[in-house]
């Protein structure tokens, strides 16, 4: 562990953790302020007050509420299973309208864990699980996006260090390859731990909402896997463009995000003129090396049943990680080739 | 450690003869007893802020002119051997000869013959020493 | 087997050389004195030697080998300017130090940066003044045990009282066989604390030697001529004498050794009135680096 390393880490822990803290007490408030059936969060529910509607309201042997919202008039029929804080299901049937293809159902604020729509002998039926089962790896997504930050961050390890501080830095017992692999290993450190922070404080949130019930797939391993992998490819990234720099980093960190995302658009260009053309291919090819492109390897639609979310671990999320994987140790690798030579 | 050294690092004259000559003037006025002992070369360096081996030079070369004795681990002492006179004597000598050979050096060089120099210290002589009658 | 050796060191920065060819051989327990303008080459010498900057040719060797990382256990370099993270405080930086040398002392640390003023140690280095960061850097290295230590200018922008601390630091760890090299255009603190100097100007080490040495030999030995067109023969060629001036009646030879001597030869040749000036060593750095611009005539061929 590098001390100064460390040090520079646990402030951005500790920012990090207040800033979590902060939009959980956000949450908490609103949660307070929200009704406390979910149920009745859902649009659904102004149907109810159509006119015409038959609503019918029963208790389960298990406690659950259950509403049964009739439309005559649309031959739609809703039943809603409200188990409070353990979740609930919604089930809209109605005939399906000619040509009318599975569409998702919206739903209002509420936490929508997984929903499926099918269209049967002309019978359109649409069910949204509340509080079902919630894939571990759905946090670690945005936990990538927090990790990305505090990487984006740590990347100046050695560019602040060549800024005045090198005779003090090198004018220790130990290698300058040691030097490095410490810094960079506490760096990594603080990234993945900043993550961790993450994905416990989503569960804490979800847990003002729903009964936390976790989940974990083979998604969630690719996900935990891309969240430590990318990020660090992405300071790899940077720290290699920056590690010879003594001024002037900040300008680099700050127009990488921008062109890093910018690639793939750029690459889409449809031209003939040969100078876009040129730009395109170069982009394209760019891209391969942008850490932040592999992100599409990992990141789901949340509306995604659990049973998609099994596909989504295949063949390519394989080569995309190990594409990631092979990135950070390049640029890590160059990062710390480089600063090898940096003179004081 | 009644005795407080100076030393003028500005001066042309090597701060190490500077130790010896105040340390002989000492020894010939008694302020520094036979048998006394010296401060540590490492205090005296840090008392005067001067450099540990100019101290130590200066101790070694008032041992070999017998002003002073160095038993290793015990320090340094001002030489008290037969005579309690000897020591101061010997380094009153060595400081008066340098200030009297420096004198007729000057004299000499602003031009004075022998007879005259010789006139001069008979003058001076008579002042301060008279022979007693 | 000297505490370090250097030779042939150079530097070159495209066609400058910040660093021209030096050769120094410092001994174990050595204050050693590296004098010279600003622009001359020390701190580049400093950091060539320690391996912090890639020095285009010449080789150094600590306690007669190469420099390799273990050996800054025993070394402690304190640079010209702070290199002190701002943003930590000082007891952070004890921390760090702690964290990276064993031979690390805290409490000699805390004792030390009390004596030179440096009040709280929770405040950040950014709030320290120039004269308290450096403060905070020499305490640091002292509070280390090592053999050698390597001072770039270490008194600047302190206040007289700290620089007479630092100068005893110096002493004190001399006292205890510690090699050290400092810089410094505090030539009063050189004069007291080295035991050799060398005198650096453009890359090059323009004078070199033993304090004591050095102002023993180098004195202006000044006489009377008899008359404005009294010839001197030969003494120009005297190789003790590094400059000859003359002023009408008035000779005045800047000898780099045995003064009485050239004071003798010149009593000789009919000069009267002689007179030996002593130098200082500020006189002498001065008279090295920028000889002064002769009010007499220098005497060719005489």
């Amino acid at each position: 562990m590098d001390y100064v390393a460390a040090l520079r880490g646990r402030r951005l822990m500790i920012a990090t953790a207040i800033v979590l803290a902060v939009a959980l007490l956000v949450s908490a408030v609103i949660r307070m302020a929200m009704p406390h059936s979910l149920a009745s969060d859902l649009s659904f529910d102004n149907m109810a007050h159509e006119k015409g509607a038959i609503v019918t309201h029963t208790i389960l042997p298990n406690g659950a509420k259950k509403t049964v919202t009739v439309l005559p008039k649309k031959h739609t029929r809703i039943v809603a299973i409200d188990r409070g804080y353990l979740g609930g299901t919604v089930t809209i049937t109605r005939p399906a309208r000619k040509g009318e293809r599975p569409t998702k159902p919206t739903h209002g604020f509420s936490f929508a864990i997984s929903s499926t729509t099918k269209t049967k002998d002309g019978i359109h039926s649409s069910s949204i699980r509340l509080g079902g089962r919630t894939d571990l790896g759905f946090f670690s997504v945005f936990a990538i996006f927090v990790g990305l930050i505090v990487a984006t961050m740590r990347a100046l390890s050695f560019a602040s260090e060549n800024d005045g501080h090198l005779e003090m830095t090198f004018a220790r017992p130990v290698s300058r390859e040691l030097v490095a692999l410490r810094i960079v290993a506490t760096d990594m450190l603080t990234i993945v731990a900043t993550e961790a922070l993450t994905i416990v404080a989503g569960i804490a949130g979800l847990a003002m909402y729903v009964f936390p019930s976790l989940a974990i797939s083979p998604y969630t391993a690719a996900v935990l896997l891309a969240a430590v992998l990318i990020p660090m490819a992405w300071y790899g990234m940077l720290l290699c463009a920056t590690a010879s720099m003594k001024r002037g980093y900040g300008i680099v960190v700050g127009l990488a995000w921008p062109i890093a995302l910018g690639l793939p658009g750029v690459a889409s260009i449809q031209s003939s003129l040969p100078f876009l053309r040129g730009i395109q291919v170069l982009s394209a090819t760019l891209m391969h090396i942008d850490p932040l492109w592999y992100l599409h390897a990992v990141t789901i639609n949340s509306d995604e049943s659990m049973k998609d979310l099994a596909s989504v671990w295949s063949r390519s999320t394989d080569t995309a990680l190990l594409s990631v994987a092979i990135l950070a140790v390049v640029y890590i690798g160059a990062a710390m080739l480089q600063w090898r030579r940096v003179e004081a | 450690m009644p005795v407080i050294f100076t030393v003028d690092p500005r001066s042309g004259i090597p701060i190490y003869l500077q130790i010896i000559e105040q340390v002989k003037r000492s020894v010939a006025l008694g302020l520094l007893a036979p048998g006394e002992q010296l401060p540590t070369v490492k205090q005296l360096a840090l008392d005067l802020t001067v450099n540990p081996n100019t101290v130590a030079r200066a101790y070694r070369d008032l041992e070999h002119d017998a002003v002073i004795e160095t038993a290793s681990g015990r320090g340094s002492f001002v030489r008290a051997n037969g005579s309690a006179d000897s020591a101061s004597i010997a380094a009153g000598r060595d400081v008066a000869r340098s200030e009297i050979d420096g004198a007729v050096r000057a004299a000499k060089s602003l031009g004075l013959e022998r007879a005259a120099v010789t006139e001069l210290f008979e003058t001076s002589l008579d002042r301060w020493l008279p022979e007693e009658s | 087997m000297n505490a370090l050796s250097i030779a042939g060191l150079r530097k070159t920065y495209g066609s400058v050389a910040a660093v021209d060819g030096i050769d120094l051989e410092i001994p174990k327990g050595c204050v050693f004195g590296l004098l010279g303008p600003n622009g001359a080459g020390k701190s580049t010498t400093f950091k060539c030697v320690l391996g912090l900057i890639r020095a285009s040719a010449g080789r150094v060797l600590f306690a007669g080998a190469p420099l390799e990382p273990g050996a800054f256990e025993r070394i402690a370099y304190v640079p010209e300017r702070s290199v002190l993270y701002d943003w930590m405080s000082v007891r952070e930086h004890i921390a760090y130090m702690q964290s990276n040398f064993s031979g690390f002392d805290p409490a000699r640390a805390r004792e030390l940066l009390a004596q030179l003023g440096v009040g709280d140690e929770r405040k950040k280095v950014r709030a320290l003044s120039k004269g308290m960061r450096t403060a905070t850097a020499v305490a640091l290295a002292f509070a280390r045990r090592i053999d050698l230590l390597l001072l770039d200018e270490p008194t600047s922008g302190l206040d007289p009282v700290n620089q007479r601390t630092v100068l005893n630091l110096i002493i004190n760890e001399a006292a205890q066989g510690t090699t050290v090299v400092f810089s410094s255009h505090q030539i009063g603190q050189v004069e007291r604390a080295a035991e050799r100097i060398a005198v650096m100007q453009r890359g090059r080490i323009i004078l070199e030697g033993v304090v004591d040495d050095l102002k023993a030999g180098r004195k202006i030995v000044e006489g009377i001529l008899p008359s404005d067109d009294f010839s001197i023969n030969g003494l120009a060629s005297d190789a003790r004498i590094a400059r000859l001036e003359r002023n009408g009646r008035i000779l005045r030879a800047y000898v780099t050794e045995q003064p009485d001597a050239i004071a003798e030869r010149m009593s000789a040749l009919g000069a009267q009135g002689l007179r030996v000036v002593d130098l200082s060593l500020e006189d002498i750095f001065l008279d090295a680096v920028a000889p002064k611009a002769a009010t007499a005539s220098i005497v060719e061929g005489v």
